[in-house]
């Protein structure tokens, strides 16, 4: 990979007064790199989006390419060279190396480490909890911990009684089947906690408390047998997940690793919450809970949005805006029975499957090799810019750029590379948007 | 009147069928996560309300354990309106269970500041006294810890009345620099110089400001259980407040939860939706917003004078609820010197109510504990927040002293108010610490 690039600092007047410099629309992984991106170089920044993005509730990791056999940005490289359309060739392979940086910065900066394999560049290859292989370039530490690429066996596969999120036997019976020797174990949990069940969320929490996971730890112990390593649902701790993960691979003697769980995934959250203080500290505003209905636009430029509000909508003025309010399924792009679909902020322009209606969108099989057209063929067309253009190719507004699922060219659902997308060309986006700036 | 151009999954309660049960709400909750009682927002909110049938009583009692504090709402990327669902199911569970004496009397605090007011000082003793709350936590289950403000000794109405008698105001003003200041019980009863102050900065930046008759905001009745009690509120302040409104008039006030009961629960929650109850949404502001908003037309005097301080601030829940964003950050930025930071915080945990009842105060103080860590982690003595309870549940959280936006804005602008302390001195350094930015 490239080396390491730091973000120069600019110095702006911190006030907010009349304006910010940046306004990001949307709170996915793509609205929130740009945030910090933005901030990082010195602007002024407001985040508002009608809720959280499904980055708070993810398994955490990255995916970049995730069929690369080998070193996954030259396979980018030599993908981006073949499909110029594509996000990665727009952005460019820069921005998505500064992008895994960035993320690689903030996360260590706020104490939730994501991490990949050490030097050669490959993919991770991680335990999913139902036993299966995934394989993201980045994830977590505590998930990335459990890289089986080179297995040293047994795996020791840890769940807890009733608890319906999580079946060790399981995970452990399908990795066997794959060829990496696990061994299951079941222990129980201190003390029920109410009448109903715990979500993944809760667990970890309870888990922040030193008593209830000591009482965990106790019947490890006596079961490690040699194991390699130790894996749990990803429930080790919400605030204090490192010094949990630290706690039990002392009191293990081995390698301890999360396996991603159910949503609310705590380790989505973490990073989240992290980088909502993180902003907050740094005097960024962050807007959850209200949309952006509008664009104004004067002279081919955006000079403000108003955000639906109650009892009056509220106008917010920035020079300018990143929209990253992600596809189909969140807002992004809206839809309707005929198979209309647009983009309800400013506008743009979608291009979708050419279709009569929403029958053409899908084929027969929800599986389907390759997608559904619905799915791959959605999106805002950009320039190398991020700027969303019109039927002629030109660009609709000058201080308007997008990120993330929002754009065409990729398949989020099946081309492995979602998060990856999200990174790069938000990075790309707020490049773009400093340098109209300046 | 109903509005016809609100489709029928628009109203509250069918709100419901845009869940795809993604959890993201249960994450948020600030309540689920610090007691075992409340299975959080998903679970008793769109989850639960497919089981609730019109006029069948509510399935789940958890729900009592929601705090209303809304962020479950605003998380929501798919706008399911999960607190003004879970409110209106307590509602009803009020209906068929009736309501404890307890919650009846945190629903009339307006009644209570009122009559509290002529004996202050003896009144002021009972919320002071360790062993007399005691026994009010023991016979009437209000927490002894719940941070109870003292009275006056004087109402804001009263204040005002001998002022412009005092001072008589010219009365000529055109309707565009005229504006309505909506004052609430607390700062009628217990914070006077919180409506002193506001009257104060207005009139520094040239407007007339008309004062007329209004009542609770009903937000502690509604939260309650009680929408009888709370929709005569509203009704009351929605007839008096519309003549202002028709005019274009602005009306503005100082308390955040007050200014969300009227831009939204009567709407969304109290299904108020007629045209006065919507007229007079659209032309009420919080009044930081209010200033934010004069601020971009350029009508904000920038004469202010240096506060140097570095202070936490926090938006209540109910703030956040506005979608106005944090218009009292934005405000307080430009005053030269001062640098204010938002604490990471859902909801203090007071929540109105909620932290004053006795089985629910452990679970409001450990809502609120991120601030606390964060406020003593800055060193800071002094906290910015923009509603009354908050304050003083900030304050019983942390020993830190709490302000009001308003009073740094009216320090900044050099205005005082008589029987008033400001909490800084503006041009010189401050008493909190600085924490590292
Ligand atoms: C995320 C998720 C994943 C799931 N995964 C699985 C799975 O893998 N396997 C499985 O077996 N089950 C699964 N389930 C459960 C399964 O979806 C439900 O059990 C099933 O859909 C229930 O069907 P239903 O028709 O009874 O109720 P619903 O599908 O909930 O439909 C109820 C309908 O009635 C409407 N309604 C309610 N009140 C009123 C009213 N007063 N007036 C008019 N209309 C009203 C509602 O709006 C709704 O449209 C899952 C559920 C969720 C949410
Ligand atoms: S209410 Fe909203 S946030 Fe909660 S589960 Fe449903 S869709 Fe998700
Ligand atoms: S209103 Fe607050 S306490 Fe109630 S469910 Fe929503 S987030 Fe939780």
């Amino acid at each position: 990979m490239a080396e390491k690039r730091k973000v120069n600092r600019c110095t702006i007047a911190a006030t907010q007064g009349r304006g910010s410099d940046v306004i990001v629309i949307g709170a996915g992984l793509s609205g929130l790199l740009a945030a910090v991106y933005a901030v990082k170089a010195g602007a002024r920044v407001r985040l508002i989006a009608t809720g959280w993005g499904q980055q708070i509730v993810s398994p955490g990791w990255i995916s970049v390419c995730d069929r690369a056999d080998d070193d996954v940005i030259a396979e980018v490289r030599g993908y981006a060279a073949l499909h110029p359309e594509h996000p990665y060739a727009l952005a460019g392979l820069d921005a998505l190396v500064c992008a895994l940086d960035l993320l690689q910065d903030i996360a260590e900066e706020i104490g939730e480490p994501v991490a990949m394999r050490p030097r050669d560049g490959h993919n991770l290859r991680l335990p999913t909890m139902l036993g299966a292989l995934q394989t993201p370039l980045l994830a977590p530490a505590g998930i990335a911990a459990g890289d089986l690429t080179e297995v040293e066996e047994p795996l020791l596969i840890v769940g807890f009684a009733g608890w319906r999120d999580f079946y060790p036997a399981l995970v452990a019976g399908n990795l066997s089947a794959q060829g990496i020797a696990a061994r299951p174990l079941t222990v129980s949990l201190p003390a029920e906690r109410g009448s109903w069940d715990d979500w993944p969320a809760d667990l970890a929490r309870r888990f922040d408390d030193s008593a209830f996971r000591s009482a965990v730890l106790r019947q490890v112990q006596p079961q490690v047998k040699g194991a390699a390593r130790v894996g749990f649902p990803a429930v080790l701790g919400m605030a204090r997940h490192a010094e949990v993960r630290r706690e039990f691979e002392a009191g293990l003697g081995c390698p301890v690793f999360e396996i991603p769980t159910l949503p609310p995934s705590p380790a989505g959250a973490r990073l989240s919450n992290g980088i909502r203080r993180w902003l907050l500290r740094q005097r960024a505003r962050v807007q959850i809970g209200h949309a952006v209905l509008r664009g104004n636009v004067e002279n081919g430029r955006c000079t403000g949005v108003e955000v639906g509000a109650l009892g009056h909508a509220n106008p917010f003025y920035a020079d300018t805006f990143i929209l990253a309010t992600g596809g189909l399924y969140n807002g992004g792009i809206q839809s309707d029975e005929a198979g209309r679909l647009w983009e309800p902020i400013f506008g743009f322009p979608v291009s979708g499957p050419p279709s009569e209606g929403r029958a053409d969108w899908y084929q027969g099989r929800l599986l389907a090799e390759g997608g559904h057209a619905i799915h791959g063929q959605t999106g805002l067309r950009v320039n190398a810019q991020m700027q969303p253009l019109d039927g002629d190719g030109a660009p609709v507004l000058e201080n308007v750029f997008a990120a993330g699922h929002l754009l065409a060219g990729f398949n989020p659902l099946t081309d492995g590379c979602a998060e990856g997308v999200a990174l790069a060309t938000a990075y790309k986006a707020v490049s773009a948007a400093l340098a109209a700036r300046a | 009147m109903t509005d016809h151009s609100t489709t029928l999954i628009d109203l509250t309660p069918f709100t419901a069928d845009h869940c795809l049960k993604c959890n993201i709400c249960t994450s948020a909750c600030p309540v689920a996560p610090v007691t075992p009682l409340f299975p959080g927002p998903k679970t008793v909110g769109p989850q639960a309300q497919r089981l609730r049938l019109p006029g069948e009583p509510s399935p789940d009692h958890s729900i009592d354990y929601c705090s209303g504090c809304g962020i479950c709402t605003q998380v929501c990327p798919h706008g399911v309106r999960v607190m003004e669902i879970n409110t209106q199911a307590k509602a009803v569970m009020t209906q068929t269970h009736g309501m404890s004496p307890r919650n009846w009397f945190l629903s009339r605090n307006e009644l209570w500041g009122r009559l509290g007011t002529p004996f202050a000082p003896l009144a002021n003793f009972g919320v002071g006294n360790r062993w007399l709350r005691l026994i009010v936590e023991k016979t009437f289950k209000v927490s002894a810890r719940g941070p109870l403000p003292g009275w006056a000794g004087y109402t804001f109405r009263g204040w005002w009345k001998r002022e412009i008698k005092r001072r008589p105001r010219p009365q000529s003003a055109p309707d565009a620099q005229r504006v309505v200041y909506f004052h609430g019980c607390s700062t009628n009863t217990y914070e006077p110089h919180i409506g002193k102050l506001a009257v104060a900065v207005l009139e520094h930046i040239g407007l007339h400001v008309e004062i007329p008759p209004q009542t609770c905001c009903g937000l502690p009745a509604q939260s309650n259980g009680d929408f009888k009690a709370a929709r005569r509120y509203a009704r009351t302040n929605i007839e008096s407040l519309v003549e202002y409104a028709r005019r274009g008039i602005p009306i503005v006030g100082t308390s955040a939860s007050c200014i969300t009961a009227i831009k939204g629960d009567y709407q969304h929650v109290l299904g108020l939706d007629d045209e006065d109850a919507l007229l007079v949404a659209a032309n009420t502001y919080d009044f930081m917003e209010f200033l934010a908003r004069l601020d971009h037309e350029g009508r904000l005097p920038r004469d202010f004078q240096p506060i140097e301080a570095e202070l936490p601030y926090h938006a209540p829940c109910q703030l956040k609820a506005h979608g106005m964003g944090r218009p009292a950050l934005d405000v307080l930025d430009l005053i030269p010197g001062l640098r204010c930071w938002e604490i990471d915080a859902d909801c203090c945990g007071i929540a109105g109510t909620y932290g004053y009842k006795a089985e629910k105060r452990e679970i409001a103080e450990a809502v609120g504990r991120p601030i606390a860590e964060q406020v003593s982690a800055a060193g800071a003595r002094l906290v910015v927040c923009d509603t009354e309870t908050c304050r003083w549940q900030i304050t019983s959280l942390t020993g830190a002293k709490t302000v009001h936006p308003v009073e740094l804005v009216a320090l900044a602008y050099g205005l005082t108010v008589d029987r008033y302390t400001p909490p800084l001195r503006a041009g010189t350094a401050a008493h909190a610490a600085v924490g590292g930015l």
